[in-house]
């Protein structure tokens, strides 16, 4: 990030390389659709360059870089919440068919305990708990799982002390486990 | 701890922490302990951590093809326009301050104008209001008193002559 303060834009191109998987992998699970994610990355890389200037290493990029990704999810979620109308109702799940939560629903055999699910269902089970989590346990579970962030780190990127992470993830992990127990073997 | 509804709040936030590797010596000796003690804390632990493990079938999606050259396109076209945009601001700056310096010397000269013209009193002006004066000085010097003027005006020894000059 040093090097893109100081005007180098190869290192911008490798910046945008190296990151904008992780981010999208993020914002999909914060945001309905890859569309959504893509262009929300998007507009983390557009911020991160117009603030090149006034970058100062205090604290680790990556951290900086979730702190925006955090805001622009948030900003987003907000935004959609506002305009949203949600339907549940299975026949009217448009033209793609029906939503993998409404097939799980549909199916009841999917609650039966112990029962063995195959890859891409139990895939789908754990996207729906995930969903059922709110907007930041679900970012403090992904950041912590996927990019393997400090209590600390998460903390500074969710404008949370140490203690409020550690308690967040705690009712994340707590929900997930009463989501999931149930395709424990 | 025999139950697991007996495991209290800050009990099961410290089970997460130790799983997360994020508790000092102290409580992770606490922890251990617990677990050591309790079935049901080591179960517990157990459930989180398979559930921990699930996330691993979450959809790890990958950025489209493209994605970066047409965030990089985004990122410059943005750039030139606000470049654009700033070089006016830039211009419309230098002709606001261009203005400012124009107003204030406007100004500076009429304050100028006034001050010499009016505000101070200019001995050379004040020589010339006062010409007929300076002419008769020596007249006037022979007055002792302005007393005796006064009594000459009253004794109206020139008001014939002064008449006689204004029929004239």
């Amino acid at each position: 990030m040093l090097r893109v303060r100081d005007g180098d834009e190869i290192a911008f191109t490798e910046l945008v390389e190296t990151y904008q998987d992780r981010l999208i992998a993020i914002f999909t699970h914060m945001v309905d659709g890859k569309e959504s994610a893509e262009d929300l990355a998007q507009d983390v890389f557009m911020r991160v360059y117009r603030a090149r200037d006034r970058y100062e290493p205090k604290a680790k990029f990556s951290t900086w870089l979730f702190h925006i990704a955090n805001n622009l999810a948030s900003n987003s979620r907000r935004n959609k919440g506002r305009r949203r109308e949600v339907s549940l109702n299975p026949s009217d799940s448009g033209p793609l068919g029906t939503r993998p939560e409404e097939r799980l629903v549909a199916d009841k055999s999917a609650f039966m305990p112990v029962r063995q699910v195959d890859k891409t269902e139990r895939r789908d089970m754990v996207r729906m708990a995930m969903d059922s989590l709110n907007d930041r346990q679900r970012m403090a579970v992904l950041l912590h799982k996927f990019e393997q962030m400090s209590y600390a780190d998460i903390g500074a990127a969710m404008d949370l002390n140490t203690t409020a992470v550690k308690s967040l993830l705690s009712r994340a992990r707590e929900n997930l486990r009463e989501r999931l127990e149930r395709y424990m073997k | 701890m025999s139950s697991r509804t007996e495991l209290t709040s800050e009990q099961r936030d410290n089970l997460v922490a130790y799983l997360d590797g994020e508790l000092n010596e102290g409580a992770t000796n606490e922890i251990e302990q617990l677990l050591a003690n309790s079935a049901e804390a080591r179960a517990e632990v157990e459930r989180l951590s398979t559930t921990w493990n699930f996330l691993d079938d979450l959809a790890q999606p990958k950025a489209s093809p493209g994605f970066s050259e047409k965030t990089l396109a985004t990122v410059k076209i943005a750039e030139v326009q606000a470049g654009n945009g700033s070089r006016w601001s830039v211009r419309a700056r230098r002709g606001a301050v261009t203005i400012v310096w124009i107003a204030a010397l406007v100004l500076s000269a009429g304050i100028g104008f006034m001050a010499t013209h009016h505000w101070i009193p200019n001995p050379a002006t004040t020589l010339s209001d006062e010409l007929p004066l300076i002419e008769s000085l020596h007249i006037y010097s022979e007055v002792e008193t302005v007393d005796f003027l006064t009594q000459l005006k009253n004794s109206k020894l020139f008001d014939d002559q002064q008449t006689q000059t204004s029929a004239d």
